[in-house]
């Protein structure tokens, strides 16, 4: 059985930087040991296929495209050195134990709620802490009760699609967490339980009366654009989207930039103008340079969305009657993918744009931030341009931006253009993140 | 300090941005190479490319010259690519098979062997193990690839990589060692 340091010294070898001593030494360890002998032979043709791999050629010149984006950009070289996200200085079990003490506080922290049935008793809220010390001189077991059905009724009354901060901040064991994050307005909250829904999974108990709870998870759709005016693709689609209100759907056509005006045109037919950044006007320019886009919609209906993907298939089929070459859809394999918005694409969205962007519900007076998320820290010149822009109507549009995660543009004068001219969103539409990722010609 | 690297670099600090753009194509295709293993796909790499060069231009007047250009760059396009790992980590992607096969970039010699069975069995080798390192994390990817394809010493990625050499050392060894079980998972 080779030890620890046994394998160290055989990995080390590997990585040919061992001394003369350290040498002799792996010689002695592969002479007495075969279980030493196997592992160096599988270490040394692991090294050596990895050296064997390919090494791609580039397949464009990039200096003619970063040349422009230091001109066009107005980039100069800076005293101070750019900040650039450094690889991670501590070794992974920091990490781990980080993580595991988290979940040890969180799993013990639920576990002394959930036991303790008098949970109203001992909330960390002062006004009922106070409250429960007056009550205690009674020592009714009985009142407990009641209260504890009292707010349980209330409780039962504040459906998670309706929750509301509480009108009375003090009351007992309505929310025994006095930090709890309750919706505030404009935020998104999630959708009712569907009814009959397949796509529901078990969860843990439910808090208020014990019986089983449900996670509601969205099981990503895979479809094929141009198989979207046939009835069952579409009633697929349809019954996808009326799922929930915020989504994440990847078309996969095979280049980017030549699928982008198919996307444009579909948008189009749904009355919907494509705002694009300059960075994309470029892009679309240098059909050699593979690019993937981003569109950002909201303010559109489950109709309107099913619409606009199948306005994109016919006019996929449309261009291959002209040219064979031209078609981007035509693929054996599923090139639309439907996923619900998580938060994760939020935050990605939000690291491109700037801002967190969630639909100004229906009937707000533009009287706030239109758009903005109101916890979120909004720079001042960000928060200038939109306010600047409260009451400008304009038509839908939909925000373009190349899609890389590297590349935020959120000080493009295109997208504050396009967060000025944002307006509330009518009832029941949905905000659509549509990322066109080309997958090679 | 290769002179003409420093000559270049006088010549992008007064402005001359095609002074930059020799620079740019001297070491891109150098750079292309590794962030194409670090990053899986050709798409990727191209941009990671690109940011790196845009940040050490950005960065140009903090390099002090006692390190390598190359060197110096390849460290900002590493982070760059591992900090991309991180973040696409959280995407929904589907497309890292389909890039692999159809869209990727192709290989410097194609037609190094004409044998239609050797080039399969190439190919599916190449998959076996490309496959095994994307699934290494973004660190352990970087130094196998930094050790075994690009050949760098114990020392250059420590400083490529900002971290003690001791560091270096065993996250090699743990690599490789992950590296074996992935494989062996694989083969069983």
């Amino acid at each position: 059985m080779l030890t620890e340091q046994d394998r160290q010294l055989l990995t080390a070898f590997i990585d040919g930087e061992l001394g003369p001593r350290q040498r002799k030494a792996v010689a002695r360890l592969v002479r007495k040991s075969r279980e030493a002998r196997h592992l160096l032979r599988r270490l040394q043709q692991d090294a050596h296929a990895v050296r064997a791999l390919p090494r791609p050629a580039l397949p464009i010149d990039l200096s003619g495209a970063i040349l422009d984006t230091i001109k066009r950009e107005r980039l100069q070289p800076r005293p101070e050195p750019v900040l650039l996200p450094m690889p991670r200085q501590f070794p992974l079990w920091t990490g781990v134990a980080a993580v595991a003490s988290v979940l040890l506080l969180v799993g013990l922290g639920s576990y002394l709620f959930f036991a303790n049935p008098w949970r109203g008793e001992t909330s960390a809220n002062p006004a009922l802490a106070e409250n429960n010390a007056n009550e205690n001189h009674t020592d009714s077991r009985t009142e407990k009760q009641s209260d504890i059905q009292k707010d349980e009724q209330v409780a039962r009354t504040d459906s998670p699609a309706t929750s509301h901060p509480p009108k009375n901040p003090g009351t007992p064991a309505l929310h025994p967490d006095p930090d709890e994050k309750h919706p505030l307005p404009g935020e998104l909250v999630g959708p009712p339980r569907p009814e009959g829904s397949n796509d529901t999974a078990f969860g843990a108990p439910s808090r208020n009366d014990g019986s089983v709870g449900y996670a509601d998870v969205l099981i990503p759709s895979l479809l094929r654009v141009r198989e979207l005016p046939l009835e069952p693709s579409r009633t697929e689609l349809k019954t996808q989207l009326g799922k929930g209100t915020a989504f994440y759907l990847e078309l996969l056509p095979r280049d980017g930039t030549r699928a982008f005006p198919r996307v444009q045109a579909g948008l189009r037919s749904a009355g919907i103008e494509v705002h694009a950044d300059a960075l994309v006007h470029a892009r679309r320019k240098q059909e050699k340079l593979p690019t993937n886009y981003l569109f950002y919609l909201e303010d559109v209906t489950v109709e309107e969305l099913v619409k606009i993907l199948t306005q994109v298939g016919a006019e996929d089929v449309k261009s291959e009657k002209k040219n064979r070459a031209e078609a981007q859809f035509n693929t054996s394999h599923a090139n639309l993918i439907v996923s619900r918005l998580t938060d994760d694409h939020r935050k990605i969205l939000a690291g491109l744009v700037g801002v967190e962007l969630r639909p100004i519900p229906p009937g707000t007076k533009q009287d706030g931030l239109p758009g903005v998320d109101v916890r979120k820290e909004l720079s001042e010149q960000t928060g200038d341009q939109v306010v600047k822009s409260l009451g400008k109507p304009r038509g839908r549009q939909a925000l373009a931006l190349v899609y890389t995660p590297l590349t935020a543009r959120g000080g493009a004068p295109e997208v504050k253009q396009y967060l000025e001219a944002r307006k509330p969103v009518r009832p029941n539409t949905l905000q659509v993140v549509l990322v066109l990722r080309g997958l090679g010609r | 300090m290769n002179a003409d690297d420093q000559r270049l670099i006088a010549a992008s600090l007064q402005g001359d941005t095609s002074a930059f753009g020799q620079l740019v194509r001297r070491y891109q295709e150098r750079l292309y190479h590794t962030v194409y293993r670090l990053v899986e796909n050709a798409d990727d790499a191209q941009d990671v490319v690109q940011e790196a060069f845009l940040h050490a231009y950005q960065s140009l007047e903090s390099f002090k010259g006692d390190a390598q250009f190359f060197t110096w760059l390849y460290r900002i396009a590493v982070n760059t690519a591992i900090s991309l790992k991180r973040k696409n980590r959280v995407v929904l992607s589907i497309d890292t098979a389909n890039r692999n096969g159809e869209g990727g970039a192709d290989p410097l010699d194609p037609s190094e062997e004409t044998r239609p069975g050797h080039a399969l069995e190439m190919a599916e080798e190449e998959r076996r193990i490309q496959h095994a390192l994307n699934r290494l994390s973004p660190e352990h990817r970087t130094v196998l690839i930094m050790k075994d394809m690009e050949g760098q010493k114990y020392e250059v990625m420590a400083e490529v990589l900002q971290v003690p050499i001791g560091t270096i050392r065993s996250r090699l060894h743990r690599a490789r060692l992950e590296l074996r079980a992935l494989l062996e998972q694989d083969e069983a």
